[in-house]
């Protein structure tokens, strides 16, 4: 058993963020500098689990859909056609870890963005924190939860009938975050008005802030707007 | 590459390279270049055992795919700057890990990278 001291490499990524704050070479370091960003951590080697994982003694399964087309389509149809069948190996109160041999399976990547769905359970939203596939072909993926739990819904510019689909997430009182929505990659721009449509009810909104976004997917909050 | 694809080493990849590890620091030439008649690396064995363990330690598996590479060709610019050292009797009977906090731990005689030594609070 050997010892990797990494202080050195910590001392180095210093170095580069000095460099990099220095008005010189302004812009020179910055791909550098986000990947350092996302890997120290790492070799701070301090990292502690915040929220216990638990693994269930039976197998737990649940059907995911990757992308913001099959999530919508699959919370509004209520069909699970462009699911596929993962299995759970742990889970805490903000992630889950679950197995999918690789066969038949879509592309995916980090930072996608997928729907959870489980029988007797509401659905839930997930991105993918880390992804990686063994010498058996077996796929493990991180998942994280986007709290609360999400409906389909359809949004038009205030006063024209093109539709857009969207995803609709309630408020959550623990995080103090109000009603959010989530649309595909540019559906979001501030201040825009939209005619929002879900199961039963027609309202106006004004979008404010884009609150997360990725590859394929941006998350905004709004206003209602009254008649 | 295989990090690229989010896959895991072949089995035994690891378990190897760190006997050739071992081997190296047994023969004190884990810093010195090997030469051939026809070839000769450019850097010394220890440089790409670093570069390859704290590419490992750096968690690939949770960066974009193109990431990685950067990622890797940034590893190869710090790899002489990391100490990798044998435990020592008092770091082997320890109870209290705040000894080795914020060190990596190098199993030569598994087939996995590393794991970390966290801090007891």
């Amino acid at each position: 058993m050997r010892l990797l001291n990494p202080q050195g490499v910590l001392f180095a990524i210093e170095q580069i963020f000095d460099a990099a704050a220095n008005t010189s070479t302004l812009g020179c370091y910055n791909l550098d500098i986000q990947s350092l960003k996302k890997v120290i951590p790492q070799f701070n080697a301090n990292f502690q689990r915040q929220y216990q994982r638990q693994s269930g003694s039976e197998e737990r399964l649940v059907r995911l859909a990757k992308g913001f087309e099959a999530i919508h389509h699959s919370l509004a149809k209520n069909d699970d056609s462009e699911t596929t069948e993962w299995s759970v190996c742990n889970h805490s109160s903000t992630g889950l870890m679950a197995r999918c041999s690789k066969i038949n399976l879509p592309d995916l990547s980090i930072g996608d963005f997928l729907g959870v769905f489980e029988a007797d359970l509401s659905p839930k939203l997930v991105t993918i924190r880390w992804l990686q596939i063994d010498n058996n072909e077996s796929v493990d993926l991180g998942l994280q939860l986007h709290p609360g739990n999400p409906a389909a819904i359809y949004l038009s510019p205030h006063g024209k009938t093109t539709e857009t689909k969207g995803l609709y997430l309630p408020p959550i009182g623990e995080i103090r975050q109000a009603q959010t929505i989530i649309v595909g990659k540019g559906g979001y721009s501030p201040n825009r008005t939209f005619d929002v449509k879900d199961d039963e009810k027609t309202y106006t909104i004004v979008t404010q802030k884009l609150l997360n976004y990725s590859l394929n997917y941006e998350q905004f909050n709004y206003v209602v707007k009254k008649d | 590459m295989l990090f690229r694809h989010y896959r895991s080493s072949p089995t035994g990849a690891v378990h190897e390279l760190h006997q050739l590890y071992l081997y190296c620091e047994a023969d004190e030439v884990l810093d010195k270049q090997a030469s051939l008649k026809f070839s000769s690396t450019k850097k010394p064995f220890i440089h790409y055992y670093s570069q390859i363990m704290l590419t490992g330690i750096a968690d690939p598996y949770s960066l974009d795919k193109y990431d990685v590479f950067r990622l890797f060709n940034l590893m190869a610019k710090m790899a002489d700057r990391v100490t990798i050292t044998p435990l020592t009797d008092h770091q082997k009977t320890t109870d209290n890990t705040t000894v080795l906090g914020g060190h990596s731990c190098l199993e030569c005689n598994s087939d996995r990278s590393r794991y970390h030594f966290t801090i007891s609070i």
